[in-house]
């Protein structure tokens, strides 16, 4: 392998964590089984709302194998699950944040929600008990649409919020909107719904709990995205256990999506119980509960209106949103429609005047949160689908009205309290159209309506705001933790190098990305660098993985340990070539006295470090170790545009995705071939929105009915093209790697792009209005409907 | 405890005719010491008495003999009495793919068969496609060529499916790979690396 930082910065170096998941060898947490092992169910409500009379254990507790049945009354004094972002209501007052007990107290608010914990020897054993658990319901109304339940007369879903309001909330200067909106020659109107969505890592929820007497401590093994946030929350808010005495590993976890960010009751209750009956508890989610008690993504109801001058240009833009939070405030369900989306919509473009109203809404449904893009896709769908409309309302073509409102200049001060560091909107809309062939697209369509089916053509110019973040502003916006990431490089004696990062991959790659960036940097072999992530027994306490910000935040914490790595390599070198430290220089791996032949390799630095026979140790401490945090100063703002082509056979309805091409600016980018992937990832799950996935609730009983694969159509391989992917790159101005952040992108910017396509399709026959996901029974509604006028 | 799928599953495998259940050996006494209550086994064993059955298959090229309750899936055998924890389970409902292994050379759900009817059977696992010396099977490193995996959980059946579809059809077209790929979800990948490691696993294989 090629060592110089050239040849490894930007080369598509082939995974190192691969032959382990190819081999069956991968450690996922339900592959590990502790001594004494014990295994655990949930009782779940099967009623959407509903008063809890009466639990009783009694049958299950003396069934076979029962270990121990735990309901909410046993956690009495246990405090809830805490929410991590405090969201301030436009009058003053702070959100309700009603209870969110680890076992239901006195009532159920969704399908789902956890009644009891039953452990058993066995697991076929606790299943049988589980089924022993009588509960006495008093079955309540449900309400699942956010929509509906700010109703006058809807049924309350909690006591301290009778309005099901949890926040009405707003971003940006309302007046100013107004007073845009005054002069428009023209304004779009339009009425969207962000389908709901259910995650669907393909490794279900899992926990494995223990306790040990002899230094009255606990280890959780968890499927989680971010392990200090877990014991943080766990430890201190929930369980009130020192942070020195739980231990938490995220082993190998099969895919997360935010899914596996928060704090759930169930591993909570694990670990409360697994002191109580002395033994490791595990609890794996079935498929079904997975549908049922992940945090699920979007649902949101939004009517926007976009003002413009008579050439196209955006005067003004105003957006009202009603988004459900579900049954409870999940860790950071307040936040993701109101900080990480009215803050996005200003988009591409230089919108002087932006007003976002936002109410947060509590329904008898799962909790909603974080999904890969989490609150950017919302406001891109909602920016990029008026767009849309304005360009076909006004006459001007999809590019150009697009052209005609880029940011060019920057740094640029959006209305929505971001400030964009860099981009070039241009460069990848011309990529983009280059690679889509737009210029070939009339002769496509043309052969397309030959053969009896509709052809369109959308576009997608989104941007997000990523490597979150700067930990003060987010603190000044409500924010209860701190966004840094933290990074270890601890050289061994004989120079290979262990790196200890508080980022999380869970398919993500780190463990080659990172090792390219240290090989690099210290001119070693890839080799020679091991990763290690997931357990706040190994790893200094770092903020985890989500909000694409593992490159660019805790990609900056290693190149920052590096940099410590590098100065103290010079002082040895300095002793040991007895040259002044400043005439030291450091390059493929050798430090050398500037100007002369005189060196000392890295290996004999780092052996030094650590057999320090002939060394400064008056002056020096020995060992290679250094340890950095990094708290950006901005967020990185990824961007790029997405084209999206599709065919739909007017007859049967069927869309079918024919070329999708998505060129995107990430900045700096180390392994092309992993940042291919992510984005290859990113369009499945947003075309999944728009063509296929819809998590829907029955109105009446609040049931899910989309509760299993039959079910919920997750895209599979025959749904989906092969896409056309490229870059263009503007270094990010404000990290040391230059990086943005490359994961969501592709979730963000393709609903819109696929929706638009339709839209673009459908529009000689006539439909105005379709929301995702455009499935072969909507579009074929639609298609009649505007068929009757 | 909600739904059951499993259950259901257990329960509609347990009603299927099919030529491993033929050789079930049950016996009268719990193998495993822990006493389980034979409901569900009703349908083959109406006295409810206590019975395990004691198979003998190959699995991996390696001779065993296991006993297990009837109920056991095959998946639950190879994960859980096994430790090939390479196969996995991602959704219970023979759905997702992730548990594929192949039965006498052909790709199975292995969620979705009782390992009572793997009796006399090869079965082989993501562990057991390598050469002796460790060497990837062309399909495993045509996955690594390719970026095939992100989060690694559905690879191993993504895996066995591949083999058993280049088996079948040596010459697959991408279209031919999308649509035999169905049986597996991915959440990762979006496919695209995928069906570009079937199409280079094939080639390679055919060598």
């Amino acid at each position: 392998m090629g060592a110089s930082e050239q040849g490894l910065i930007g080369q598509s170096v082939k995974r190192k964590e691969d032959v382990r998941f190819l081999t069956g060898a991968g450690q996922y947490t339900d592959d590990i089984t502790l001594p004494r092992q014990t295994y655990a169910v949930f009782v779940r409500s099967p009623h959407a709302h509903a008063k809890v009379r009466k639990v009783d254990t009694s049958r299950a507790k003396a069934a076979p194998g029962v270990v121990g049945v735990f309901t909410g009354a046993d956690l009495e004094g246990v405090g809830g699950l805490p929410c991590g972002w405090l969201i301030t209501s436009l009058d003053g007052t702070p959100m309700k944040e009603p209870p969110h007990p680890v076992l239901a107290q006195g009532k159920v608010r969704y399908v789902g929600d956890r009644v009891a914990l039953v452990v058993a020897e066995s697991l076929s054993q606790a299943k049988d008990a589980a089924e022993l658990v009588d509960v006495d319901y008093e079955v309540l109304a449900a309400v699942v649409s956010p929509a509906d339940a700010i109703k006058p007369g809807a049924p309350v879903v909690h006591d301290i919020a009778p309005d099901n309001r949890c926040y009405t909330w707003g971003l940006g200067d309302k007046a100013a909107t107004e007073a845009a909106f005054a002069k428009a020659a023209h304004v779009t109107k339009i009425d969207i719904v962000n389908n709901r969505l259910i995650p669907n890592a393909i490794e279900p929820r899992a926990a494995n709990a223990s306790y040990s007497r002899s230094d009255d401590s606990y280890t959780l093994y968890v499927a989680n995205q971010n392990p200090h946030v877990e014991r943080l929350l766990m430890g201190a808010f929930v369980l009130g256990l020192p942070e020195h005495k739980l231990r938490v590993i995220a082993p190998d976890v099969g895919g997360g999506f935010g899914s596996k960010i928060f704090l759930y009751g169930e591993e909570t209750a694990l670990v409360w119980a697994s002191k109580r009956v002395g033994r490791p508890i595990k609890w794996t989610g079935e498929r079904s509960e997975a549908f049922l008690s992940d945090a699920h993504g979007r649902d949101h109801v939004t009517h926007a209106e976009l003002a413009l001058d008579k050439d196209g240009k955006f005067l003004g833009l105003h957006v009202k949103t009603i988004a459900s939070m579900g049954s409870y405030l999940s860790t950071f369900g307040s936040s993701v429609p109101t900080m990480l989306y009215a803050t996005l919509l200003a988009g591409q473009y230089t919108t002087p005047a932006i007003w976002a109203e936002v109410i947060g809404a509590f329904t008898t449904t799962s909790p909603v949160d974080a999904y890969r893009g989490a609150g950017r896709p919302e406001a891109t769908y909602v920016v990029e689908r008026i767009v849309h409309q304005a360009a076909v309302e006004m006459g001007i073509p999809q590019d150009e009205l697009r052209r005609r409102n880029f940011i060019r200049t920057f740094p640029h001060q959006t209305p929505v309290a971001l400030t964009y560091d860099t981009g070039d909107y241009d460069a990848s809309m011309n990529k983009a159209r280059e690679i889509a062939d737009v210029a070939g697209f009339a002769a496509r369509k043309a052969e397309s309506a030959k053969r009896g089916k509709l052809r369109g053509m959308g576009y997608s110019s989104y941007i997000e705001a990523c490597g979150l973040a700067p930990s003060n502003v987010a603190g000044a916006l409500g924010a209860r933790a701190g966004l840094f990431e933290a990074g270890e490089i601890r050289v061994n004696p004989t120079g290979s190098v262990s790196v200890f990062t508080g980022s999380h991959s869970h398919g993500q790659g780190h463990e080659t990305t990172f090792a390219q960036i240290v090989a690099a940097r210290l001119g070693i072999s890839v080799d020679a660098v091991d990763v290690v992530h997931g357990d706040t027994g190994r790893i200094p306490f770092g903020m985890g993985t989500y909000g694409s910000r593992s490159l660019s935040v805790g990609g900056s914490a290693i190149v920052k340990a590096l940099d410590k790595i590098v100065n103290k390599g010079k002082k040895i070198a300095a002793h040991l070539l007895e040259a002044a430290e400043g005439d030291i220089e450091f390059k493929d791996g050798k430090f050398t006295v500037a100007g002369t032949d005189r060196s000392k390799t890295f290996g004999e630095v780092a052996l030094t470090a650590y057999v320090p026979h002939n060394y400064p140790l008056d002056k020096l401490e020995p060992g290679l170790n250094e340890t950095a945090f990094y708290d950006p100063t901005n967020f990185t703002y990824p961007a790029g545009t997405h084209i999206c082509e599709v065919e739909i056979d007017p007859d049967t309805g069927v869309v079918t995705v024919a070329k999708f091409t998505a060129c995107d600016d990430f900045g700096n980018i180390i392994n092309p071939m992993i940042v291919e992937g992510q984005v290859h990832g990113g369009l499945a799950q947003g075309l999944g929105q728009a063509l296929l996935e819809h998590g829907v609730y029955d109105k009446e009983s609040g049931q899910l009915l989309t509760g299993s694969y039959m079910d919920y159509a997750m895209p599979r391989a025959d749904d989906l093209p092969s896409f056309e992917v490229a870059t263009t790159v503007t270094p990010c101005t404000h990290n040391p790697l230059g990086a943005k952040g490359c994961g969501e992108a592709g979730a963000i910017g393709s609903p819109a792009a696929m929706m638009n396509a339709v839209m673009d399709a459908l529009a000689p026959l006539g439909v105005r209005h379709l929301d995702m996901p455009a499935s072969p029974h909507r579009v074929w509604q639609a298609i009649q409907s505007a068929k009757k006028g | 405890m909600l739904a059951g799928g499993p259950d259901a599953v257990r329960a509609v495998a347990v009603a299927l005719p099919h030529v491993g259940r033929r050789s079930i050996v049950a016996g009268s006494a719990p193998a495993t010491g822990i006493e389980e209550p034979a409901r569900r086994i009703r349908i083959t064993h109406p006295k409810e008495e206590h019975v395990a059955v004691t198979l003998s298959l190959t699995v991996n090229g390696k001779a065993v003999t296991a006993t297990v309750d009837p109920r056991t899936l095959l998946v639950e055998l190879i994960r859980n009495q096994l430790g090939l924890t390479g196969t996995h389970v991602g959704c219970d409902t023979g759905q997702c793919g992730a548990c594929t292994v192949l039965l006498d050379g052909r790709a199975v759900k292995a969620c979705n068969l009782l390992a009572a009817q793997a009796n006399g059977a090869s079965v082989t696992t993501i562990e057991g496609v390598a050469a002796a010396d460790g060497t990837m099977h062309p399909m495993q490193a045509a996955f690594k060529e390719c970026h095939g995996l992100q989060c690694g959980f559905c690879t191993p059946g993504m895996v066995m499916s591949a083999i058993d579809l280049v088996n079948r059809h040596p010459k697959a077209s991408e279209a031919a790979i999308r649509e035999e790929l169905e049986g597996n979800l991915c959440r990762c990948t979006g496919y695209h690396n995928i069906v570009k490691a079937v199409q280079l696993g094939a080639a390679s294989m055919g060598k």
